[in-house]
């Protein structure tokens, strides 16, 4: 029996030597280079080692039989691979790099993501609050940016030679119909949403995903904030208003309510302004957000804002001859909620619904338009991850828009109502493909039908990257893009087909140790834009799609967050070529806010000593096109050159013991004379010349002073 | 002959139980004690890829995810790259997010979720000083609640009230009874397991020493 066991005993020692296996090699990248620091082991065993210098790993196992070998490395592919017993394996692996590891190819054509978690992120929600001449406003901020057109007379953003209206905003992947405020002529609208309700921002100046549609130029996708992490309560003082805002977090939910006013007369008696106001621009509002955690990846978003604005002025309306009392009443809702939430380990769904009523209504001496939209937007997204390299997304979105328009006039009290409805419908689907870690495409179809127009689309949308080096690569994206005639043509002429334009784009960057420099070539081709012989003519026949026009050009864009200490600037350049033949043009003509020559710098510092970010922003464009009619050329006048320089300044303070904030915002520090076109007499006068008026701004400088302070 | 072969399977059966844990806890022991000593970036990533195989092998056990992951946020703290700092501390969160399936009540691991949102903060303060600082203070908050004396809560609490600034209540003058409150606790301190977290103590000292002065 002893010696049975002994047998056995001895038996089993001589196998386990007999098993000792040795296993070594050598593990390294794509390019060859040894990757230093990857694990190296057979899976489900304590077998294993770490790779050295030289990326060469040995160890010693003894499994029986065979085993699986596994590599695994930071920014790479998990490699396994079954192995043999044979004694002394050699292994050579080559890793292949992850689509996460930050060297990866993106597509970058187009597009400026500037989420919080990126890594070479462009522009930060916090940037957009410390941009000199952005005044807190999202889309002031976007105006620093390469391949915008400054249009200080209207505001909102202008992109490659597209109208302020062919941008189109995204809330969570819902649209918002009216993102901006609404306003007087001539006085430039602001961005109704504080950009610190946003998280991320994706400003896309073309050939952006299929998954976006009704904009021809230019998508800026906003990405509100999760749940936030504690209560709090905060109270704002501007020169021109406040406002107070509380959150409440429970568990899996939280709260934020916000409330807000302001009232520009306190300043404008303080300051004089070249446009008399009868009642300086006045504005409350507030927004309700809701986060319910449904899971542990799952979560609803709901976002309510409400705002009533009012003002009156009294306007010297050049082109009419006419002095007009001009009064204005907007009030605006926007209600979304969104649902996301991971059905499988692959598949993600996305539901959300939005609503928009907004109501303008505008007295012009005695006559009265009162314009009322009622916009509903459904939609619906499966994103399906079929593995780390191919990525497929569809869905489908309805966009109902209800327009009614009732204009009064007072002289014979006759009511004149214009409306329509229609109903577009979308179908997308992209699959984004990473075909090496140096090479991706997404490749993506949009279909939309309009049930007013009575007329369907099929477009394509085509992106491609490619990496060069490791902190270089070229993409190109092509696309065709439609979006429905403007409301002003369409209560007139509701068969109007949507305006087309096709992008083509071809860009390089390059990024290191958070220095980003990328240009960017564009050729944009424009059709079926709407043509009318003048404006607001009610007759449904003088409203045609037969206006067309190109735009080319390129934007530069530099960014340097590390060479000056506690510094970030930016430089961005545009260069535009453009000619439209649309509205009432009479030939194919640069349109009035195309300035050929864009160019920016912004500066931003922190001084620890006195704990402040200052901002300093430069911005200077060449001449704008404008009609002069003592000028037989059509659009052939420039203006003088814009030039503005902003400042501003945060401090950062204990108040009553409280964390508070500072902020002063000078717009136009050294007072440059800007004019941002004319407007001329309807009649010549003696001398058969028509009458020049400047169109300038209000005032030469704005200068707002705030103070935030948090009650935690 | 047939109670040899039973006899056998018995001993077969008790060394590979044996076998199985005694491997464990004798990888987990060496290694932990080179964590005393690691310094360089190729020392944490050592460890982490030394925890992270143990960790698949013993898919039950929380404390090879939880190693592996304070070894890579310590690793990123070596890290001078700050574009790579972030890669790190995706790696470390996954190994955590490991962890904390297997054992979601436990003190430590949130601690753990503490460090790593801090981390985060030092690749851009100016972005992410507020969010990530309130994340960090609401992972603590949850420890607390499992176990108000985990000495650790409190030396990461004061951590971060030294490095934000006077005037925000930070400094080392703020810090100070965080600290002194931290090693106390560490006094009254005693891992409920040989393998169990237990690191801290030191440097909590020399940070006290620091702002005591």
């Amino acid at each position: 029996m002893k010696t049975i066991l002994f047998n056995l005993f001895i038996c089993l020692i001589s196998v386990s030597s007999f098993g000792q296996n040795f296993i070594q090699g050598k593990i390294s990248d794509n390019n060859g280079s040894p990757i230093a620091g990857a694990n190296v082991y057979i899976k489900d065993t304590y077998f294993g080692s770490t790779t050295d210098s030289l990326g060469k790993y040995k160890f010693e196992f003894d499994k029986k039989d065979s085993g699986i070998l596994v590599v695994s490395f930071i920014g790479y592919k998990i490699f396994e691979q079954q192995i043999n017993k044979a004694t002394n394996q050699t292994m050579e692996v080559v890793l292949e790099e992850s689509s996460t590891n930050i060297n990866a190819v993106t597509i970058t054509a187009g597009s400026f993501d500037a989420s919080d978690e990126k890594k070479a992120v462009t522009l930060r929600p916090l940037d957009i609050a410390t941009t000199a001449s952005a005044q807190a406003d999202i889309y002031g901020a976007l105006n620093t940016m390469p391949g915008t057109n400054r249009v200080g007379e209207e505001g909102g953003l202008f992109v490659r030679g597209g109208e302020g209206y062919e941008t189109k905003t995204y809330m969570d992947g819902m649209l918002v119909q009216s993102p901006y405020s609404s306003t007087m002529p001539d006085v430039p609208t602001r961005g109704r949403f504080s950009p610190f309700l946003f998280s991320g921002t994706v400003f896309s100046t073309g050939g952006y995903s299929a998954e976006y549609g009704q904009a021809l130029s230019s998508a800026l996708v906003l990405k509100t904030n999760a749940l936030p992490e504690k209560d709090m309560t905060s109270i704002m003082l501007l020169s021109v208003g406040g406002g107070i805002s509380h959150t409440k977090r429970w568990d899996k939910t939280s709260i934020s309510i916000d409330a807000d006013y302001t009232n520009l007369y306190p300043y404008f008696k303080l300051v004089k302004q070249d446009i008399d106001w009868k009642k300086a621009p006045e504005s409350v509002g507030g927004t309700i957000q809701f986060r319910q955690k449904t899971s542990k990846s799952g979560m609803i978003k709901s976002f309510v804002s409400y705002s009533h604005d009012n003002s009156k002025l009294d306007y010297l309306n050049y082109e009419m001859a006419t002095q007009q009392l001009i009064k204005l009443k907007n009030d605006n809702l926007y209600i979304n909620t969104v649902y996301n939430e991971m059905l499988s380990k692959n598949w993600q769904i996305m539901s959300g619904v939005s609503y928009t009523y907004d109501n303008e209504a505008i007295h012009i001496n005695n006559d009265q338009v009162s314009t009322s939209l009622n916009d509903y937007h459904f939609r619906l997204k499966l994103t399906n991850s079929i593995n780390e390299d191919i990525n497929i997304k569809f869905g489908t979105e309805v966009i109902n828009s209800n327009y009614l328009q009732n204009y009064h006039v007072f002289d014979t009290d006759m009511n004149y109502k214009t409306n329509f409805s229609d109903i577009n419908w979308a179908t997308f689907a992209e699959a984004e493909i990473k075909i090496s870690s140096k090479f991706a495409a997404r490749l993506g179809g949009r279909m939309e039908y309009s049930s007013l127009s009575n007329d369907y689309r099929l477009v394509p949308r085509l992106s491609l990257a490619r990496k060069l080096t490791t902190s270089s690569q070229v993409s190109i994206a092509y696309g065709v893009f439609h979006q429905a005639a403007q409301d002003d043509y369409r209560k007139f002429n509701n068969e109007l087909a949507p305006e087309q334009a096709s992008h083509y784009i071809l860009n390089y960057q390059y990024s290191k140790d958070e220095r980003t420099f990328r240009v960017e070539a564009y050729y944009k081709d424009y059709n079926h834009l709407v043509k009318y012989e003048t404006l607001n003519l009610p007759i449904k026949e003088s409203y045609t799609n037969q206006g067309y026009g190109y735009a080319k050009g390129f934007d530069i864009f530099w960014r340097d967050r590390t060479s000056i200490k506690n510094s970030d600037y930016y430089i961005s350049y545009s260069y535009i070529d453009t000619k439209r033949d649309y509205k009432d043009y009479p030939i194919a003509a640069p349109p009035i806010y195309a300035a050929k020559h864009n160019f920016s710098v912004v500066y931003k510092a922190w001084i620890d000593k006195i704990n402040t970010l200052i901002g300093v922003t430069y911005s200077v464009s060449s001449g704008r096109p404008y009609y002069n009619p003592n000028n037989p050329v059509f659009m052939s006048d420039r203006t003088k050159p814009y030039q503005d320089l902003s400042f501003n300044a945060s401090h950062l303070m204990t108040f009553l013991g409280k964390q508070a904030i500072i902020h002063l915002s000078v717009s136009n520090l050294l007072g440059f004379d800007n004019v941002y076109g004319y407007s001329y007499s309807p009649e010549p006068n003696q001398n058969m010349e028509y009458q020049a008026y400047p169109v300038k701004p209000g005032a030469k400088r704005f200068i707002v002073l705030v103070f935030i302070l948090s009650l935690k | 002959m047939k109670k040899a072969v039973l006899l056998f399977s018995v001993f077969i059966l008790l060394t590979n139980v044996y076998g199985q844990s005694d491997a464990y806890y004798k990888n987990m022991g060496q290694n932990l004690q080179k964590f005393g000593t690691a310094q360089t970036i190729e020392d944490w990533q050592t460890l982490a890829n030394q925890f992270d195989r143990i960790a698949n092998v013993e898919k039950t056990e929380w404390l090879p995810s939880y190693y592996a992951a304070q070894s890579t946020i310590f690793m990123s703290f070596q890290e001078q790259d700050k574009s790579k700092v972030d890669a790190y501390l995706d790696q470390a969160q996954k190994f955590l997010d490991r962890a904390m399936e297997i054992k979601q009540d436990e003190s430590e691991i949130h601690v753990l979720q503490g460090l790593l949102y801090q981390a985060r903060i030092g690749v851009d303060p100016m972005a992410r000083g507020q969010k990530y600082s309130m994340m960090a203070s609401s992972c603590f908050e949850k420890a607390k609640e499992l176990n108000a004396e985990n000495p650790r809560i409190y030396y990461l609490e004061g951590m971060s009230v030294m490095n934000t600034p006077e005037m925000f209540g930070g400094g080392k003058k703020n810090a100070l009874p965080l600290l002194q409150l931290a090693n106390e606790k560490f006094e009254k301190f005693a891992p409920s397991t040989q393998l169990s977290p237990n690191w801290g103590k030191e440097n909590n000292l020399e940070q006290l020493s620091i702002c005591s002065k």
